[in-house]
């Protein structure tokens, strides 16, 4: 048999599997808004846990991120340290948005935001801003999908082909079955491409004959991949400093993520999925180090795209099936992202523009219609874009954390009550401005060796502190409801046990 | 309610917890302490700690610090039916 009949055996077998998750999660639908998008809040930890892990990587962990370990060694060990905190801060954020949003009925970053600070100016606004940020991004991915369906068939289907046929079973899952479709088909593709990953990192190990053997090999080929900046200089100190700073607790406000954080059972269910990424993000990238260091030392030479496709060329030589079980992986990875992007854009659009903007004009039925012809005609315009992707694509993907100067207003919900309407206003518009022109200006994207994102960042949080202080805050009932309850539910839950202690002793 | 004040769990190890997160990760994981590390490696002293490098040690101890630390603080959170 072919590798290309084997590859589409491959796809074929999984686009029957994946539409049988579909099915089935359709006959279980209860037919609304709140099923289609958040599984009507019934999702349990295990599946909470792979759909957070499985959306939060895509073929990057296989294919990008050997690509920068194999070229800039040491650097790209930030991945590790971006990861290892992202359990406590999608607790932190994830558990005050689940608590309100089971309390009012929120469903989005946009209905908490609005809710809180009484303004619907302010829920269109991040709506908008959302969906403008997100949708570009889906189109990235599709694209994405399609190079490692061409790469898997040696190019007997074109990429365009290869997002087409793969796009197609996205959308068709998620169309059928919204969210559970979504959850359960992240369960199949997280175990399948972590346990891939994990076994080609234990494959390497063994290989080289344990960690040590490995670095000492790896310091006898180039001894500036153990040190930043890297063989290219690339990761200076200002890299380092903004990747971590924008990976490390962006990720919790991502509206994939969010959406996970609505959908979970209970407070408990979200904590253990937080609780299990804190290990297992971290511990995949260290993996991905051991077989991107073991790569660099069979397959040396290698550069850019040939670098991310170092896995595969290594394997194609020693056993080609496990290349083509690992550009499966890759696809598993990819998938899995853009299926919770394809859901997380349709319920954007349809709840945070149509009936934002439209309040209630359709009833919640026509409103899950609404929803699932945003699905497939997201699923259109993303496959139309991969055909000729304009040359801002890739800019509007890196400003996909722009939308990350949310955490101030959120954190004004859930955190600090001092927070007003106009200086939540005053600071999404003042990242928006900040970063139009940085984009445009042509200063590239490190402004000053730090990260443009991040100039935004930073702006907008002092923006959103002065203006909020220099204008009435919310009134003391509406600071009540949000932060009262927090406080009772949330915040002074935490070790209750010497809290008793600490009070009896006072009494 | 005083409402300049930033909500956080109350008690010693709950600040410790938003310090250690909010601030103090960000210096040890960062130029001031990582650089002396990768400067060590850079001048040759190849120092292996639990068979790699030691800025590779440190940044991945630390990675565990940090998800013990997540460990310890969403087990100590009392969590019972949403209300």
């Amino acid at each position: 048999m072919s590798k290309t009949a084997l590859v589409l055996l491959i796809v074929g077998g999984y686009a029957v599997s994946v539409s049988i998750i579909g099915i089935y999660a359709s006959r279980k639908s209860t037919g609304t808004t709140s099923d289609y998008f958040l599984a009507d809040r019934k999702i349990g930890a295990v599946l909470s846990f792979f759909t957070l892990t499985a959306s939060f990587y895509s073929a990057y962990l296989i294919m990008g991120a050997v690509g920068f370990y194999y070229t800039h060694g040491f650097g790209m060990l930030m991945a590790v340290a971006y990861t290892a905190p992202a359990g406590f801060w999608y607790w932190v954020f994830g558990g005050p948005i689940h608590l309100l949003g089971k309390k009012y009925g929120h469903s989005t970053i946009a209905d908490l935001l609005q809710h809180y600070y009484q303004s619907k100016t302010l829920g269109g606004l991040v709506g908008l801003l959302i969906c403008f940020f997100i949708i570009p991004y889906l189109a990235t991915q599709y694209t994405a999908i399609g190079m490692a369906f061409q790469m898997a068939t040696d190019g007997a289907v074109s990429y365009q082909l290869g997002a087409i046929i793969l796009g197609s079973i996205v959308c068709l899952y998620v169309f059928l079955g919204g969210f559970k479709s979504v959850a359960w088909t992240d369960l199949m593709q997280g175990i399948f491409f972590l346990v891939v990953v994990w076994v080609l990192g234990f494959y390497f190990l063994g290989r080289e004959g344990g960690m040590t053997n490995l670095f000492e090999s790896l310091i006898s080929t180039d001894k500036s991949l153990i040190t930043l900046p890297g063989p290219q200089g690339y990761y200076s100190w200002g890299v380092w400093f903004s990747f971590l700073a924008i990976y490390t607790a962006l990720p919790a406000l991502r509206p994939d993520t969010i959406q996970r954080a609505y959908a979970a059972k209970n407070l408990d269910t979200w904590r253990k999925a937080c609780l299990h990424t804190a290990w297992a993000l971290p511990a995949t990238y260290v993996i991905t180090m051991i077989i991107s260091f073991g790569l660099r030392l069979h397959v040396p030479g290698l550069e850019g795209t040939e670098a991310e496709q170092a896995l595969i060329a290594f394997f194609n030589i020693q056993n080609p099936i496990i290349a083509i079980v690992i550009l499966a992986a890759a696809m598993a990875a990819s998938m899995s992202t853009i299926d919770s992007l394809l859901l997380v854009a349709s319920q954007y659009l349809t709840q945070d523009v149509v009936q934002r903007f439209m309040p209630g004009r359709f009833t919640d039925k026509q409103l899950l219609n609404i929803g699932k012809a945003f699905t497939v005609l997201l699923t259109v315009i993303a496959v139309l874009t991969t055909l000729r992707p304009p040359q801002f694509m890739i800019l509007i993907t890196a400003l996909l954390y722009g939308i990350g100067c949310l955490i101030w207003p959120v954190l004004g919900a859930i955190a600090w009550p001092r927070g007003t309407k106009q200086g939540a206003i005053a600071c999404i518009v003042t990242s928006c401005v900040i970063l139009a022109v940085l984009s445009i200006s042509g200063l590239g994207t490190y402004v000053g060796g730090i990260h443009f994102i991040l100039w935004g960042l930073f702006a907008s949080a002092v923006v959103y502190v002065v203006v909020s202080l220099l204008t009435p805050p919310l009134p003391d009932d509406q600071i009540e409801a949000y932060h009262g309850f927090l406080r009772r539910n949330f915040w002074n839950k935490f070790d209750v046990r010497n809290r008793r202690k600490k009070h009896q002793e006072q009494c | 309610m005083d409402n300049k004040k930033l909500l956080c769990p109350e008690t010693p190890l709950g600040k410790f917890m938003v310090l250690f997160f909010g601030i103090a990760w960000w210096i040890i994981i960062n130029k001031p302490c990582l650089h002396y590390f990768n400067n060590l490696v850079e001048r040759g002293y190849t120092l292996f700690v639990l068979g790699m490098p030691v800025n590779f040690a440190y940044v991945i101890g630390l990675s565990a610090l940090a998800t013990l630390f997540t460990f310890v603080t969403l087990l100590k959170w009392q969590v019972g039916e949403d209300e």
